[in-house]
């Protein structure tokens, strides 16, 4: 189904991949990239954790703050995106306050598996659904859940308008759908390591999503040894750290070879020797 | 009586490799000559498939030739086991029947944060407690903090607390008048926003899994309580799994400060993936000089990537062992994988 694009909105990429392959680096310098082509980006942390704080040497909260040309970063929670949409259906900020304060509805939103995913979602098509509060912004880049959480969330509108059958919750969760079916706006970015395990999942990751969205994913291959040297260099070789060698450059063939039949574009980001701030990463762009 | 097991729980980052460790650790005691179950939470297909326990359901002996002990496996079906769980603590009450097919119930037991550990827990406890094994070693989900795992248990059985259980079970009566008149006009507004938010039947839905789930609450939450003082049992050790990775090293240190803060005893950091000490001068007779500039250059690269690693891994608490699996494994063959980084941790042991 095609839909008109409404809003300023054009693009949502996801950034996932298993944890600690490095998804939030990467998501910040895909940002960085769309900034200097001009497009007016705003780079999302979801979660509760904040690895932005450290990169940027500052925090983030829900409102987006500019931190450089062109690019925005906000640190949406989901506690936070649940507050906006409660504020958005019920409008009266007393009765939301005694919502959030009852420790009742806290416990409820434990226990309501989808509603926190819900509310991210909500949060981050909110622009295209012209629904919720939104910004301007052109491209939007979430360094979302790592790989079983990242599914859940993209779940969360079918499941929740499954169980909900009729209502406004209803109907913003069959439009969420919508939005991630909507081709050429969104786009899926799985971050992946030359370590077996890490690109098991990475393709069973990237085949789920083939198949129930339809989405073509971008392989990312972190940590890449920039090198002419070949492992068969290095074979049978005695020494501990020339065995080590052979097996990095082993693993890296092989990573590069399976995943090319998947996604013949794969991006290969070079392992370098630090990424502290965002002054580390500049330089590498 | 019999003989209680020594129960070792594998705690840790995700991604790190820690159902091959705990697989390899298992495999280590069963070297020793003692009978091993290895209870994991999602192993990859080739890992499955080289224990042979893949589609399995219940333990499965690993096939491994010349063990002095026994090897046994098993993946954890969480869905399965709540069921069970919930079903032994009812009695054959014939409204388990009704909660286990609720919708809410369903969402709990596969979806709610928490729900894996405690069922990894309750099939630790029954397994510890079946005597068929000496040595029962947990793989735990990964988590970004030790208190996700180790704190389960608690935070469901706060689920179960008499002051909101009875406010959803009040969802569920058809005579709303009664509770009406004791509930605050505060309490009826939240109430209005949650039907708003979630629709009326999912309102519903929890009201009739809090009245049914009334009845069996004081199985569940004994149940829980047994299978939480496991934990602190002395029989029971805590291993924590990382990689030479900063961040990976940095998470751990807070999974250990955590762990023994709160009374579990940890007694040893596995770090898998080491990359061998420098140090020793490369021998690189046989490179060409461009091969030989490549391999230092990389080397260089590859160790100043370790540098804070090495220098947090300093932090660990005194009395915790480190063990080290180095990247250097040869074997392609997993089972005899599993049994090189099972000689390391010998090694290590001795």
């Amino acid at each position: 189904m095609t839909q008109q694009i409404k809003g300023p909105l054009k693009e949502i990429h996801f950034v996932t991949g298993k944890g600690g392959v490095g998804k939030s680096t990467y998501a910040a310098l895909l940002a960085h990239e769309f900034a200097l082509r001009g497009k007016k980006t705003l780079l999302v942390e979801i979660g509760e954790r904040s690895y932005y704080a450290s990169l940027f040497g500052r925090s983030f909260q829900y409102k987006p703050q500019k931190v450089e040309n062109q690019l925005e970063v906000a640190h949406w929670s989901s506690q936070e995106c649940l507050k906006s949409y409660v504020l958005s259906l019920v409008k009266v900020q007393a009765l939301y306050k005694l919502f959030f304060e009852n420790p009742i509805s806290q416990s409820l939103i434990q226990v309501a598996p989808a509603l926190a995913e819900l509310s991210v979602m909500g949060q981050i098509t909110s622009s295209p659904r012209q629904y919720g509060p939104h910004g301007d912004h052109e491209v939007l880049v979430v360094d979302a859940y790592a790989t079983g959480h990242f599914l859940n969330l993209l779940r969360a509108p079918e499941a929740m308008a499954e169980t909900i059958q009729f209502g406004p919750m209803h109907e913003q969760s069959q439009k969420m759908q919508e939005v991630l079916a909507q081709s050429g706006m969104c786009h899926c970015h799985i971050v992946t390591l030359a370590e077996e395990l890490v690109l098991t999942e990475s393709f069973e990751l990237y085949d789920t999503l083939k198949k129930e969205l339809n989405w073509n994913s971008r392989l990312v291959l972190n940590r890449y040894l920039n090198t002419t040297l070949k492992a068969r260099d290095l074979q049978n070789k005695s020494q501990l750290l020339l065995q080590a060698l052979h097996n990095k450059l082993f693993q890296q063939e092989t990573a590069i070879q399976v995943l090319k039949e998947k996604d013949n574009a794969i991006r290969l980001m070079p392992l370098l020797e630090r990424i502290h701030s965002y002054e580390d990463f500049r330089g590498f762009v | 009586m019999t003989m209680k097991p020594r129960i070792f729980i594998q705690m840790g980052p995700g991604g790190v490799g820690k159902t091959t460790v705990s697989a390899a650790f298992g495999f280590y005691w069963a070297s020793q000559g003692k009978r091993v179950l290895v209870l994991t939470i999602d192993p990859s297909r080739r890992l499955a498939q080289a224990l042979g326990i893949q589609g399995q359901k219940g333990a499965a002996r690993v096939p491994f030739e010349g063990l002095k002990g026994e090897l046994h496996a098993m993946v954890l079906d969480h869905g399965e086991i709540f069921d069970s769980f919930v079903k032994m603590a009812a009695k054959k009450n014939p409204l388990v029947n009704k909660l286990l097919s609720n919708k809410l119930y369903i969402a709990l037991k596969t979806q709610l944060q928490g729900s894996q550990d405690f069922t990894a827990l309750i099939e630790l406890y029954h397994r510890a407690r079946s005597g068929d094994y000496d040595v029962i070693v947990l793989d735990t989900p990964p988590a970004e903090h030790a208190w996700q795992f180790l704190e389960a248990p608690l935070r469901l059985m706060t689920l179960f607390q008499d002051k909101i259980a009875k406010w959803f079970r009040w969802i569920g009566d058809e005579d709303h008048t009664i509770w009406s008149r004791v509930i605050s006009t505060g309490t009826r507004q939240v109430f209005k926003v949650l039907e708003l938010l979630t629709g009326s039947e999912f309102i519903q839905q929890i009201g009739d899994f809090f009245k049914s789930i009334h009845y069996f609450q004081d199985q569940l939450r004994d149940q829980i309580k047994k299978s939480h003082d496991l934990l602190k049992d002395d029989q029971t050790e805590f291993t924590i799994v990382t990689t030479q990775d900063e961040l990976k090293i940095l998470e751990s240190l807070e999974h250990a400060r955590e762990i023994k803060s709160k009374g579990y005893h940890l007694r040893r950091v596995i770090m898998n993936r080491a990359w061998p000490e420098d140090g020793e001068t490369l021998h690189l007779e046989g490179f060409s000089e461009e091969q030989g500039l490549q391999i230092r250059k990389l080397l260089t690269l590859l160790s100043a990537n370790q540098k804070t690693a090495i220098e947090l891994m300093s932090r660990w608490p005194q009395d915790v062992r480190v063990m080290k699996i180095y990247d250097t494994l040869k074997s392609s063959h997993d089972l005899e994988k599993l049994k090189e980084m099972s000689d390391d941790m010998m090694r290590a042991f001795e």
